[in-house]
């Protein structure tokens, strides 16, 4: 228990209890009656006195109880209440989390654990600001809020609407809770920095009261420099929550349009959980799997709590790309904001292709039918000329058209008819008159290419070195061989497909350019984007003449971008998890385009929603009285109430003495 | 200093005011009882223990040398042939003797109580004056005794008032007071009739002594007690809250906060009070008349004393 104005009490305690006795004391000079006789009155008090043992006791009662009374009133000046924080000058900071576990509902009344965090702060600006005798006007409190980084929602004021209204303007977000800036921020507007304020001393530290769970992610390292704080806990530590931990998504090799989606799930309740699964694309649902997963344990010596994780596999499916893929935990809980977990598969790419050739035409037609961005038709001179100015990032994938360059080139290639000046290829002979006679039907090179009609004239024969790949393997030896130089894959084709084939007369040539093109020119895309967390920026490339950008949030919210760059467009920090769909006007195209952006929740941190008890700062521990409510009390309203208590009391035995009826 | 007990309503200053005159003729039918039968001095028209001239026969006896020959019943001596005289009882006056407590304590209470006790005694003295009664009025303290010389007829009305209206209150009493007046009053008082005493008999000691002085005298007593409304109910008329209160006689003083239960004590220890006095005066065949001052002198003559028996 601290006292806030104690010395005020001491003052008024030395002036008032003195008064009070001299004021009974006058009291007892009496009013002088003249009476016939005292003879009677005389035996009728001896009377009363035979009959009260007590008689000297009830005579001092009313002193007694008036002492009380003025006691209990001195106390209330003196502000008692319990367990208070150092005034700091009067200055107090509001740290409230809004992070994602304070989206958790795991009270009875529904609301999460921000909104109770609101309400709890509410009340404290209510006591800090209420006004009155008690109360002083000194105080000043400032409001942050933090998650991934904190933001100053209202600066130090002395104005309870003007901290009330900053209160409801705070908003959940899902990001990581980080209590570094937000310490960084109190500390620096908590600084007096006004010589001419001369009655708060710069050196003065506030009082920093945190609103959280206390799933605090950097307190190692963070001390306080001279601040109290009172850390108020917000939430329980039996929280019912299964998130989805992580999703992912594979292309089968055999099957390289489709998608596999892998997911896994954790159960933070102790409780071994059943529930759905549902996998969505674009919104539709396309499978539900019914899953257990165990229950969190907890080491008891080292108290380290290890989620129950369950991993589910779905069952591949062909999927064009540009498309939302979602896992879903169809089982309300405590925290819903981690319930699901979304992929984004990205629209096509379109390539840029170099051609090199000696001025044959039929490959480079094939190749100008492709959906390509960019066709650069190139002699061999011209190639290594480009080479050298614009180096290799010119290119996506480039094709050698019976010439080879002099150096292998740093981008994925298609060598056609000409062994590449590469380690990884040995040529060994030619061949002539050959047939396929085997070949990987299933390879993406070869999806749709009919190879049984294939005659081969002549070929030139190489042997491919560790890590090589023979696709095609003609009568007399290889055909087609995937290898890699220095890390970049290329392919090559151990015949001239215009001269020494008959290809050219069948469909299968520009299936197997197309397939090849493809192949190498997205290899290494991997079948889903990257996923952003919420708290980072949100960074989207479009067109050069993009126009009308919009951002539609999980919220349904949307806002308005301004390409800050002609390619790209940023926008955050993000808030919320989900996805986030960029669309926009383009020239060329009538329908808006739309670029989709999966925003994860940080589950590794926030979906273990289950309170801390403490906060450990430096070598100080900070322990909550739990609740959820104002930590220390204000006790003077108590005392005054039992003054005035006592006071009816001591009118009430006044009147029955006295009273004659 | 309070006000409580100080006497505000107006005092009598003239006979008139003692004994209005509407009651002095309403009072002329009353008169005063009283159960002994007492000697007279004079003739009245009071039943006398002597035989005398009236014309209730009382008895015969045998005639002696010197009897008056007129009384002698000659049917028995024709009858007899002895002499035998007629007796008649004889009508004499009474004494009646009426003593007011002056001392200070009287002089108190509102109705104040020695305006009441001198109302009384003129009102009394009045009937005894109407009924040929020798009339004799004392008033006492602790100076001493003080006497009205015996009344007697109507015309001498004027004077008892007049010596009532004088009859100050005396100095503060000290214990023992009551009973030494009461012992000076038997010695002074002549001849044995009915003795009115109008006091409060608020006396630590001394009461019941003084009323065994006079009623060894033969005297046929009725006590008066007066207690003024400030007595029988003190918080009615105003006492309250923690008080000093002063003895007007002794000055002796006592603090008292005044609650329910002490004035529930004190209302037990005034019953207490009235009850041995009234036992007091049984046992030695004294009447006794507990009269509040608020009580109109009528309403006590003709309500309760003629219920007591004392006047008819």
């Amino acid at each position: 228990m601290s006292w806030l104005t104690p010395w005020t009490g001491f003052i008024v305690a030395s002036v008032a209890v003195p008064l009070l006795l001299l004021l009974y004391f006058l009291k007892l000079r009496r009013t002088t009656m003249t009476v016939s006789s005292t003879l009677l009155w005389v035996r009728s008090t001896e009377d009363i006195h035979a009959n009260a043992p007590f008689q000297r006791l009830r005579r001092n009662l009313l002193l007694l109880l008036q002492l009380i009374a003025l006691l209990l009133l001195i106390l209330a000046i003196m502000q008692p209440r319990l367990e208070g924080v150092g005034s700091g000058g009067g200055r107090t900071v509001l740290l409230i989390d809004c992070s994602g576990s304070m989206a958790a509902t795991d009270d009875d009344d529904a609301r999460t654990r921000l909104e109770r965090a609101l309400i709890a702060a509410g009340d404290e600006v209510d006591r800090l600001h209420a006004g009155g005798l008690f109360t002083s006007s000194d105080n000043e409190t400032m409001i942050v809020a933090f998650a991934d980084r904190a933001e100053i929602v209202q600066p130090f004021t002395d104005s309870r609407q003007q901290l009330q209204a900053a209160l409801s303007n705070i908003t959940l977000t899902h990001g990581r809770s980080r209590l570094e800036d937000a310490l960084n921020l109190a500390r620096v507007y908590s600084t007096n920095t006004d010589v001419e304020d001369s009655e708060r001393r710069a050196e003065d530290p506030a009082a920093l009261v945190l609103y959280s769970d206390g799933r605090l992610q950097d307190l190692e390292g963070l001390v306080l420099r001279g601040e109290s704080l009172i850390f108020e806990r917000i939430g329980t530590d039996a929280i019912d929550n299964v998130a989805v931990a992580h999703i992912a998504a594979e292309r089968p090799f055999d099957r390289p349009a489709a998608i596999e989606v892998f997911a896994a799930l954790d159960n933070h309740g102790t409780d071994t959980v059943v529930a759905d699964v549902q996998l969505s694309v674009n919104g539709l649902p396309r499978r539900v799997e019914e899953v257990t997963i165990p229950g969190m344990k907890i080491d008891e010596g080292t108290g380290l709590r290890q989620p129950g994780r369950r991993t589910l596999v779905f069952t591949p499916f062909e999927q064009e790309r540009n498309t939302v893929i979602e896992v879903e935990v169809l089982r309300a809980d405590d925290l819903a904001a981690d319930d699901a977990g979304q992929l984004v598969v990205p629209p096509p790419r379109r390539l840029r292709v170099g051609l090199v050739t000696p001025g044959r035409r039929l490959v480079r037609r094939i190749l100008e039918g492709l959906a390509l961005e960019r066709l650069e038709v190139l002699t061999p001179e011209a190639y290594e000329v480009a080479l050298a100015d614009r180096g290799p990032g010119a290119w996506d994938v480039l094709v050698f058209d019976a010439v080879v360059p002099d150096s292998m080139p740093p981008v994925p290639a298609l060598f056609l008819g000409r062994v590449p000046p590469s380690e990884s290829l040995k040529p060994y002979g030619t061949a002539e008159s050959q047939v396929v006679l085997s070949s990987q039907k299933e390879h993406p090179l070869l999806r749709y290419v009919d190879l049984d009609s294939l005659y081969i004239d002549r070929a030139v024969l190489a042997q491919g070195t560790q890590g090589a790949e023979v696709l095609v393997e003609g009568s007399k030896g290889p055909l087609v061989t995937r290898f890699s130089d220095e890390g970049t894959e290329h392919l090559f084709v151990g015949f001239d497909p215009i001269a020494d084939t008959n290809w050219p007369y069948q469909h299968g040539l520009g299936v197997f350019l197309f397939n090849g093109v493809e192949l190498l020119g997205h290899h290494g895309d991997a079948p889903t984007r990257g996923r952003s967390e919420a708290g980072e920026m949100l960074i989207a490339h479009l067109p050069a003449d993009a126009s009308e950008i919009e951002l539609t949030t999980p919220d349904g919210d949307v806002h308005s971008l301004v390409a800050a760059d002609p390619r790209r467009t940023t926008w955050g920090p993000i808030e919320r998890s989900g996805i986030h769909a960029v669309s926009w006007q383009s020239p060329l195209e009538v329908d808006r385009q739309t670029w989709f952006e999966s925003v994860r929740f940080p589950v590794e941190v926030e979906s273990d929603a289950n309170v801390a008890s403490s906060v450990v700062l430096g070598r100080e521990t900070f322990t909550s009285s739990g609740g959820g409510t104002s930590r220390y009390v204000p006790l003077w309203p108590w005392a005054i109430g039992m003054c005035l208590i006592i006071l009816m009391i001591e009118w009430w035995i006044w009147t029955r003495r006295v009273g004659t009826r | 200093m309070s006000r409580f007990g100080l006497t505000t309503a107006p005092r009598p200053t003239s006979v008139e005011e003692l004994l209005p005159q509407g009651l002095l003729s309403r009072l002329e039918r009353l008169d005063v009882v009283a159960r002994k039968i007492f000697s007279g001095k004079q003739h009245g028209e009071r039943r006398s223990r002597r035989r005398g001239q009236s014309v209730d026969f009382a008895d015969h006896r045998p005639y002696t040398a010197g009897d008056d020959l007129r009384f002698v019943d000659w049917n028995v001596f024709a009858r007899l042939d002895a002499l035998f005289l007629k007796l008649y009882l004889e009508e004499e006056d009474l004494s009646l003797g009426i003593a007011i407590d002056t001392s200070a304590s009287m002089d108190w209470g509102n109705p104040n109580k020695l305006d009441t006790a001198r109302r009384l005694a003129m009102a009394m003295g009045w009937i005894g004056l109407c009924n040929h009664n020798r009339v004799s009025v004392h008033g006492f303290d602790g100076s001493g005794v003080r006497s009205l010389r015996t009344l007697r007829g109507k015309r001498r009305v004027s004077e008892l008032g007049k010596w009532l209206l004088d009859l100050d209150p005396g100095p503060p009493k000290v214990p023992g007071d009551f009973e030494s007046s009461m012992r000076s009053l038997a010695a002074e008082r002549r001849g044995r009739g009915l003795l009115i005493v109008c006091s409060d008999f608020l006396e630590a000691d001394g009461v019941e002594e003084g009323l065994r002085f006079i009623a060894g005298r033969g005297d046929e007593i009725i006590c008066m007690q007066l207690l003024a409304p400030e007595e029988i109910d003190p918080v009615a008329t105003g006492l309250s809250g923690d008080l000093r209160l002063s003895d007007v006689e002794t000055g002796g003083t006592v603090e008292v906060t005044v609650t329910p239960a002490l004035v529930r004590a004190y209302r037990q220890r005034l019953d207490a009070w009235c009850s041995a006095l009234r036992a007091g005066c049984v046992r030695r065949g004294i009447g006794h008349l507990t009269i509040p001052t608020d009580t109109s002198v009528e309403t006590v003559l003709v309500e309760m004393m003629r219920k007591q028996g004392f006047v008819r």
